[in-house]
């Protein structure tokens, strides 16, 4: 029985020391990579797809940082357009470069006038998912971690 | 400025770190506590085998010795010795010899015991022989006697005198044999002082062990096994110091935490307190078993005193008290240690022999009852040692068998903890898969739940569209004021020339024609349709008669509504289109032309064709033409239908006023694909 008692000492030795360094980087990209396609399932869902219909050359997508073995922090990017989607824009007049035309639904035109834009709160919206989401996927991944420190 | 957007992730491990590293450590004191429980259950173990092996060593010396002595006595002596071989063995050790000297000098100790034999013979044979003496002399002073009752004087007289003398024989007579009786008893009596040579010194060291082995564990096998049985009390002292700790802590063996380093600590000081107290107990009954005399009472009890501090037990003391109390007694009695001992410890036939002595001898009734007394006292003691001996057996049984069931319990308690471990894991998994279940039925849910917010956001576009289309009818609107405005500033300004003029003008009836527009899309109106051609018309008009009559904008406006006026209903148009298998190359666009495949460009195209002779064919710009590797697909697969044939497809195109030549031609291609007659 003491020789089984070793065992189990090292095994939680293992196991504390697995909730460290490197492997717990490996948890947090996971749970990382997950909030990121939240952020994507969201965006889709609030516009269509993951750019604007008239801002087609600007790919949405969000990434992460460690800021700590223990800590990650998603950001929007670009973020330019991700605060226009989130807060919206006041009453502006965007005017063609000289010697081009902007296209309307009613034909070139030299300026368009646009009223107030309202926000679509799609960065406010995605977070509230993976706060919802991410602590059954970190108890998910740490418990995968545990299990395979403590089942020899 | 904007907030930043953020969102941080993180894990906090400490908690879980922490409770891990704990449980090691339980671990760890729990293996800890086994192993130091192992080793003191087996220190007390091998203290329990030295002493049974000094137990068989010291017994197997006895045996060697005893063999050596028998042979050199003889059976026929041997026969005749008080408690056999074994007997001697153990009154020769009480005289302080070992069993190595007792086998070393077997020899001489046979010789005295025959020689010792023989003097008792002789003694016996010459007390016969002063009982014979006193008899004749008995019976020659009764002769007397009775020849002095006789009448005769001189002869009385002397008979007389003769009887005077003869009680003199008979009184130095008597005393003779009182004094050879008295030799014969002690001789007898004293008999390990007379064969040893050592007298009461030998009787006093006798003494002395018998005191230290009976008080020390009242057990009548400890009389013969001498000091060495001292290691086997130790031992017992030892176990029942063991035992003590043992059910001191059985009460608390039951839980798995008694099995600790401090418990384990405890027993290892009661095996090093109680060895110490048996090695200094054995010095000093080794160095009381040394004396050479004791002079008196007083000294034996003080050598029995420091026998008896060397033994913190209680129990041990009692016989040592016993024997200062009684001792000059046993003295006076011309009684011995070993006599006392037999009488309190074996009782039977010893007892009745010690009374027997006690009351021959010449104490005094009370002294004699004060004897006798204590001794039945110490049979007290022997039954409470004897008690005592068994309660620490069954203490010790008692406390294995709880150690054992504690044992047992902490196995079942483990095995216990593996089923609910196992236990703990189907939960775990039930939970896994109610969680995958759940996560499932969300997912389910959420995409229900995106078809329902793509539903609504088609429905909220197609709400900002039509916002869009107000917004853009308001802008033509205002772009329509803005440029009939500005003709009117050019109308009125001196200096405008006919240019400015007709740009101005134009501009407004473009700007004027994108508001009607754009108030039909704002309505959902199709602006070719005969509705919005109406709605068109009624607008334009509206704007007509807000100008003045000699506007050229109002005229301009009029020329247009006239035009829409003008555009029929419905248009009915046959195109009769004729491809000869024969003559492909007639079909359309001869070398030349604007049009030998792709798009008609701006200007008008004519061609030759010749359907019913040389004909010109005006197509507009924009109408598609095929190009000549698919229109000589197209030939061959009408050639395969109907080789060498006529194909004539008939397209009727309903057309208006609104209907474009790019209109027309893309309709036409659709027709041509079909292969089909449309209506």
């Amino acid at each position: 029985m003491a020789d089984n008692l070793d065992a189990v000492a090292i095994r939680l030795r293992e196991a504390a020391a697995s909730l460290t360094g490197a492997q717990m980087r490996a948890v947090l990209t996971t749970v990382g990579v997950a909030a990121k396609k939240d952020v994507d399932d969201t965006l889709r869902a609030a516009i269509g797809g993951n750019s604007l219909r008239n801002w087609k050359r600007v790919k949405l997508s969000s990434g992460f940082e460690f800021t700590s073995d223990t800590e990650i922090e998603l950001r929007p990017r670009p973020e330019g357009p991700w605060q226009v989607i989130e807060r919206g824009a006041g009453p502006h007049v965007i005017r063609a470069r000289k010697g081009r035309a902007l296209r309307t639904p009613h034909g070139p035109r030299a300026k368009v006038r646009l009223k107030h834009g309202r926000g679509l709160k799609v960065w406010t919206t995605a977070v509230a998912a993976i706060d919802k989401a991410t602590p059954k996927r970190t108890a998910d991944e740490l418990h995968k971690l545990l299990q395979g420190k403590l089942d020899g | 400025m904007a907030d930043d957007l953020r969102m941080k992730l993180g894990i906090d491990t400490g908690q879980a770190v922490g409770d891990l590293h704990k449980a090691a450590g339980a671990a760890d004191d729990l293996t800890s506590a086994l192993d130091d429980n192992r080793s003191a259950a087996q220190k007390v173990a091998d203290e329990i085998n030295s002493a049974t092996d000094t137990i068989v060593a010291q017994l197997k010396s006895d045996v060697d010795a005893a063999d050596a002595l028998a042979k050199a006595m003889g059976p026929e002596l041997l026969s005749t010795a008080d408690g056999g071989i074994q007997g001697l063995i153990a009154k020769l050790k009480d005289l302080g010899l070992t069993s190595d000297q007792i086998k070393a000098d077997a020899q001489a100790l046979g010789d005295a015991f025959k020689r010792s034999d023989e003097a008792v013979d002789e003694l016996k044979r010459l007390d016969g022989e002063l009982d014979q003496i006193d008899t004749d002399a008995k019976t020659a002073t009764d002769s007397l006697e009775r020849v002095g009752k006789a009448d005769v004087t001189p002869a009385s007289t002397s008979a007389h005198h003769l009887g005077d003398e003869m009680d003199h024989v008979k009184d130095r007579t008597g005393k003779a044999g009182e004094a050879v009786h008295s030799m014969s008893g002690n001789a007898v009596g004293d008999f390990a002082a007379a064969t040893s040579g050592v007298g009461p010194l030998g009787e006093a060291l006798g003494q002395m062990t018998e005191t230290a082995l009976g008080g020390e564990a009242s057990l009548k096998q400890i009389a013969t096994a001498g000091l060495g049985l001292g290691a086997l009390s130790g031992g017992m002292l030892l176990v029942n110091g063991l035992l003590s700790t043992f059910a001191k802590e059985a009460a608390e063996a039951a839980k798995i935490k008694a099995f600790n380093v401090e418990n384990a600590k405890v027993y290892s000081d009661a095996i090093e307190h109680n060895t110490n107290a048996i090695d200094d107990y054995i010095e000093k009954a080794r160095t009381a078993g040394g004396v050479k005399i004791a002079p008196n009472i007083d000294e034996q009890t003080r050598a029995f005193a420091a026998l008896g501090t060397a033994l913190p037990n209680d129990k041990l003391t009692f016989f040592t008290k016993g024997i200062q109390d009684v001792g000059p007694l046993l003295i006076a009695a011309k009684s011995s240690a070993q006599e006392y001992y037999d009488a309190a410890v074996n009782g039977g036939d010893a007892l009745d022999d010690f009374t027997t002595k006690v009351r021959n001898s010449n104490l005094s009734v009370d002294e004699q009852a004060k004897l006798l007394a204590a001794v039945f006292a110490q049979q007290d003691n022997v039954a409470k040692g004897a008690k005592t001996a068994r309660d620490d057996t069954a203490l010790y049984t008692k406390a294995s068998d709880d150690l054992t069931a504690s044992t047992a319990a902490y196995a079942n308690a483990a095995i216990h903890a593996d089923d609910v471990t196992a236990d703990f894991k189907r939960s775990t998994d039930d939970i896994k898969r109610a969680q995958e279940q759940a996560t499932t039925a969300s997912e389910n849910h959420r995409k229900a739940l995106e078809d329902e917010k793509q539903a609504t956001q088609n429905l909220i576009d197609q709400e900002l569209s039509q916002i869009d289309k107000k917004y853009a009818a308001r802008q033509a609107d205002g772009d329509a004021a803005d440029a009939v405005a500005n003709l009117t500033t050019v109308l009125a300004d001196h200096k405008s020339t006919m240019k400015d003029v007709a740009n101005a003008t134009d501009d407004a009836f473009n700007k004027v024609l994108d508001k009607t527009s754009a108030d039909l899309n704002a309505k959902g109106v199709v602006a070719d349709s005969r509705k919005g051609i109406e709605d068109q018309i009624t607008s334009l008009q509206n704007e007509a008669n807000a100008l003045d009559p000699g506007s050229p904008l109002r005229s301009r406006l009029l020329e247009y509504i006239n035009d829409l006026k003008n555009i029929p209903t419905q248009i009915a148009t046959d195109l009769h289109l004729s491809v000869t298998g024969d003559n492909p190359s007639n079909f359309l666009g001869g070398k030349g032309a604007h049009a030998a495949g792709g798009t008609v460009g701006p200007r008008e195209v004519s061609s030759l064709i010749d359907e019913e002779g040389p004909e010109i064919l005006t197509l507009p710009g924009g109408t598609q033409v095929m190009t000549a590797r698919a229109t000589a697909a197209y030939l061959a697969a009408a050639q395969r239908a109907d080789a060498g044939s006529t194909t004539i497809n008939n397209f009727t195109i309903h057309t208006h006023a609104g209907l474009s030549a790019r209109d027309l031609a893309a309709e036409l291609r659709r027709r041509a694909r079909r292969n089909g007659t449309s209506d």
